[in-house]
């Protein structure tokens, strides 16, 4: 079976982790989970959810968020841990104090 | 028909026709109130299953639902354990068990594992968003995986085992067998779903809308009731003084030849109905026929030991302390019958009583009910 045990929110048509920005997009914006939730049609916990990576979200709500938050969904979404947006954006290496 | 018939409305539609039915066919006061009260309890549950309140940080943890589910499996597991309600007719004794006390914790378990659930398995589906939706199919479709290889194996092998098994699963399957399978038929996917899904997110300050709402405050209100009423009626049975009718009827005057003489036999017949309890209530009866010569009172039929028997009793236990007859050598004739009346739910609270019925050898009556 592709879902884990501690995966009991996760569909099993998608078993890999999807890694995300929704906290670091969210604080950026100054939302709260329930104002994220209310924005994209969604109960609070799921944006904590999907936030913790307990669960994938279908196509239709990745674009809903990719709409609130303005940026494509690959900026959100990704197979690979993400790295800072800062690192994204610049291509610069973090600073030495902000790696350890 | 999405949002209107949801399981648990289904459900409460049966048990309401149900319910009517069995209000339309003649029956005595007290099934009259045992009725009314599941009508109460019925009406109980639409009003709690329409609520959808967070659970809270201490109901949100995934440990603490398991332990909820383990609970659960467990009084299942103690309802089947439990031998059917018993009738003993020469010792005049009924029990229930811990039957009620176990249905009572199963329910109280339910609605917590429902709070700490959301109730996402029975919501309608306007109310849930994609996981809820996607958390709901996966633990239905565990669920009914896990009662057709619980309930169908333990069919199986119970009447493949042996006559032993069998005769075990023709006993469970007519009494505690049926509640427990409704158990798991419609809350096993609530039972898998609380087991499955992750601890639940911490809210952020403010993000918990509102306090409780009229609703949920009536809801609270109605589940005080369901549970106290039982409660309440299991501490009057041990309380309150039981209610006594009486009836002394028809002095029959039966003559009898012997030995020249012609004694003159008088016999009365005495009807008593000792209620303990209101609801929640044992009725000790005594039915009998006391006859007397002027030499010695002795009784004819109704007091021997095969007499000692309760009438009817609702969630109630009776255990006979003693039960004799006698004719001192006075001539008194003297019938007692004392038992133990207690609470199905609260088998340790209850009251001994006392049934006596005194006539001396002239037929005065020095103690009856």
């Amino acid at each position: 079976m592709s879902v884990t045990e501690d995966d009991g929110a996760r569909s099993s048509d998608a078993p890999q982790r999807l890694y995300n920005r929704l906290a670091a997009l969210r604080a950026d914006r100054g939302m709260s989970r329930q104002a994220l939730a209310d924005a994209v049609a969604v109960n609070y916990q799921t944006i904590g959810y999907l936030e913790r990576g307990d669960y994938n979200p279908s196509l239709e709500l990745a674009f809903r968020l990719s709409e609130v938050f303005g940026v494509p969904i690959e900026a959100i979404f990704s197979r690979r841990p993400m790295r800072p947006m800062s690192q994204e954006l610049y291509g610069g290496q973090p600073p030495a104090e902000a790696v350890g | 028909m999405n949002g209107v018939l949801t399981p648990t409305r289904v459900v409460a539609g049966i048990l309401f026709a149900f319910m009517a039915i069995s209000l339309a066919l003649p029956g005595s006061a007290s099934t009259y109130g045992v009725l009314a009260y599941l009508a109460f309890v019925g009406i109980t549950m639409v009003v709690v299953s329409g609520i959808r309140k967070e659970p809270g940080s201490w109901l949100g943890r995934r440990s603490v639902r398991r332990c909820l589910v383990a609970l659960i499996v467990a009084v299942c597991i103690g309802l089947i354990a439990t031998p059917p309600p018993t009738y003993n007719s020469t010792s005049g004794e009924s029990s229930t068990g811990p039957l009620l006390a176990l249905f009572m914790f199963m329910v109280l378990f339910n609605i917590a594992l429902g709070r700490a659930t959301q109730r996402v398995v029975s919501a309608p589906e306007t109310v849930v968003d994609e996981r809820e939706e996607a958390l709901r199919n996966r633990a239905c479709r565990l669920a009914y995986v896990i009662l057709l290889v619980t309930v169908g194996g333990v069919l199986l092998v119970a009447d493949l085992a042996g006559e032993q098994s069998r005769a075990w699963l023709g006993a469970t399957v007519s009494w505690s067998g049926w509640l427990v399978f409704g158990e798991l038929l419609f809350i096993l996917p609530t039972m898998v779903l609380a087991f499955i899904e992750p601890d639940r997110v911490t809210p952020e300050p403010g993000e918990i809308r509102g306090g409780s709402t009229a609703r949920q405050r009536a809801a609270a209100a109605l589940l005080v009731v369901s549970f106290g009423i039982p409660v309440v009626l299991s501490v009057a049975l041990a309380v309150l003084p039981p209610t006594v009718s009486t009836s002394s009827n028809g002095s029959i005057v039966m003559t009898t030849s012997a030995s020249g003489v012609t004694p003159v036999t008088d016999c009365r017949h005495f009807q008593a109905d000792v209620i303990v309890g209101h609801g929640i209530q044992a009725d000790i009866p005594v039915n009998a026929m006391a006859c007397w010569n002027g030499t010695r009172a002795a009784e004819s039929y109704g007091m021997g030991k095969s007499d000692c028997n309760q009438g009817d009793s609702v969630a109630a236990n009776v255990r006979t302390l003693a039960c004799t007859s006698a004719t001192l050598p006075d001539g008194t004739l003297t019938f007692r019958y004392r038992a133990f009346v207690s609470s199905s739910l609260l088998p340790f609270l209850g009251r001994t009583v006392t049934v006596e019925v005194i006539i001396d050898k002239n037929g005065h009556v020095l103690a009856f009910p």
